[in-house]
C-alpha cells in the first residue's frame, strides 16, 4: 500500500507501524507522528496504519 | 556586596540551579565542530535544540517523490554530528516547537521531544506571523496550559505583553521568555518601556529575555535591567569569530549581572563635578 512518509509517497508491504519503521529502515534517535497525533514507542507494535496514512519520522537537530 | 553572595548567585528554574546566566542555541553555526567550541566557550549550561523530519533513510525511495537525495543525506549526516556533539556535552536539554503554528502541532511535537530527549523542559514556540516569527499569543498560552496539565515544564516564547505574559503565569508557566526583538534581527531591546514593566510587575518567577540580541552590550542592557538570563543564538553563531562571540556574550551577561546587583545610579539632567571642589585652586569666587 501507500503511505505518506515524511511528506514523500512511499510503497510499503507491512500493516504495523513497527514494521514499517523496520521496512524503511529508519535508525538513530527518532519520534514518530501519524496523522499528526504523537505515537509513544510502546505502542509501534499495534498501531495500524492503513493506506494515505501519513507517518511523521523526527530526529533531533540544532536548534535556536 | 562580597565576593561570597555574588559566587551563590544562581539562577533556578523550575527547581533546578544554574550557575550560568546565558542560554545558547545550537544552530546556524559554520560547522558542529565550531558549535561545540562555541557552546563551551559560552558557559552556557542549557543548550536548545529540535526536531525536524529525517531526511533520509538507508532503504531506497519506491515510491513517486523519492527527495532524499544527496543533499539530504549530507544534511542529516550534519544533524547527527551536531546531536552527538551535543550529547557529548551534556548540557540540560531545552527542545523548542520552532516552527509550530497551532498549539495542537506545538503540543504533538513537545510529546515527540520528551520521548526523545527524555526531559519535560520544553521551548514553547506558536508561531503567529512568518514575517517577524512573532509568537501567536492565544495559540501560545492555550498550549501552555495543556502541556503543564502533562506534566512539562515550559518555557514560553513570548512578546514583551505584559498581559500575555501574565496570562502564561495563569497557565502555570514558572518562567517567561519575552523577545527582545523578533528572531535572527540582533536589534537588541526594541521596546524597553514593555520589558522594564514586565519586569516591574512580574517579580516573582524567572524572566529570560530570548531572541534578538546581536551584540553582548545589548545582553549586559538585559541583565541590568534586572532580567534573570538571556537566550541567544544567531548573534554566537553567525559572528566572524563564535568562539570569541560567545566568550565575549559570557562577559556581557557576568558584568550585566552583576551591575544590576550592585545598583545602577541614577541618571540626571545636569551635570555634577565628580572630582571634589573644595580646595580647588585659582577659584574665581568673585564671579
Amino acid at each position: 500500500m501507500e503511505v505518506l512518509i515524511n511528506g514523500e509517497t512511499k510503497q510499503v508491504s507491512s500493516a504495523t507501524l513497527q514494521a514499517i519503521l523496520e521496512e524503511l529502515a529508519f535508525e538513530g534517535d527518532f519520534a514518530v507522528a501519524v496523522n499528526s497525533e504523537f505515537v509513544p514507542r510502546s505502542l509501534y507494535s499495534t498501531q495500524a496504519i492503513q493506506a494515505g496514512d501519513q507517518i511523521d519520522v523526527l530526529s533531533p537537530i540544532a536548534g535556536g | 556586596m562580597s565576593q561570597e553572595t555574588t559566587s551563590s548567585d544562581m539562577l533556578t528554574l523550575y527547581g533546578e540551579r544554574f550557575s550560568s546566566r546565558l542560554l545558547i542555541g545550537s544552530a546556524l553555526y559554520p560547522s558542529p565542530a565550531i558549535m561545540h567550541d562555541a557552546v563551551q566557550a559560552s558557559g552556557a549550561e542549557i543548550i536548545t535544540l529540535s526536531l525536524r523530519r529525517q531526511l533520509a533513510s538507508n532503504a531506497p525511495a519506491t515510491g513517486s517523490g523519492g527527495g532524499s537525495g544527496i543533499g539530504a543525506a549530507a544534511a542529516q549526516r550534519e544533524a547527527n554530528e551536531i546531536w552527538q556533539y551535543i550529547q557529548q556535552m551534556g548540557l540540560k536539554l531545552l527542545p523548542n516547537t520552532a516552527g509550530c503554528k497551532t498549539a495542537k502541532e506545538a503540543i504533538t511535537l513537545a510529546e515527540m521531544s520528551r520521548e526523545i530527549f527524555k526531559t519535560d523542559w520544553l521551548k514553547l514556540e506558536v508561531i503567529g506571523d512568518d514575517y517577524n516569527l512573532q509568537p501567536d499569543p492565544y495559540g501560545l498560552v492555550d498550549a501552555a496550559a495543556e502541556l503543564i496539565k502533562r506534566g512539562f515544564k515550559v518555557l514560553p516564547y513570548c512578546t514583551d505583553d505584559l498581559v500575555v505574559c501574565q496570562r502564561l503565569l495563569d497557565a502555570g508557566c514558572e518562567v517567561l521568555m519575552p523577545w527582545g526583538a523578533p528572531i535572527g534581527t540582533g536589534q537588541g531591546l526594541l521596546n524597553k518601556y514593555n520589558l522594564g514593566s514586565i519586569r516591574e510587575r512580574i517579580t516573582q518567577v524567572p524572566l529570560i529575555i530570548d531572541a534578538g540580541l546581536g551584540a553582548p552590550s545589548q545582553a549586559a542592557e538585559a541583565m541590568e535591567m534586572g532580567f534573570d538570563a538571556v537566550l541567544l543564538n544567531t548573534a554566537v553563531a553567525k559572528a566572524a569569530e563564535p568562539v570569541w562571540m560567545a566568550q565575549a556574550f559570557k562577559g556581557a551577561v557576568e558584568a550585566g549581572r552583576l551591575a544590576y546587583q550592585a545598583g545602577l545610579m541614577l541618571k540626571r539632567q545636569t551635570a555634577s563635578p565628580s572630582t571634589p571642589t573644595v580646595g580647588m585652586p585659582f577659584w574665581h569666587q568673585s564671579k
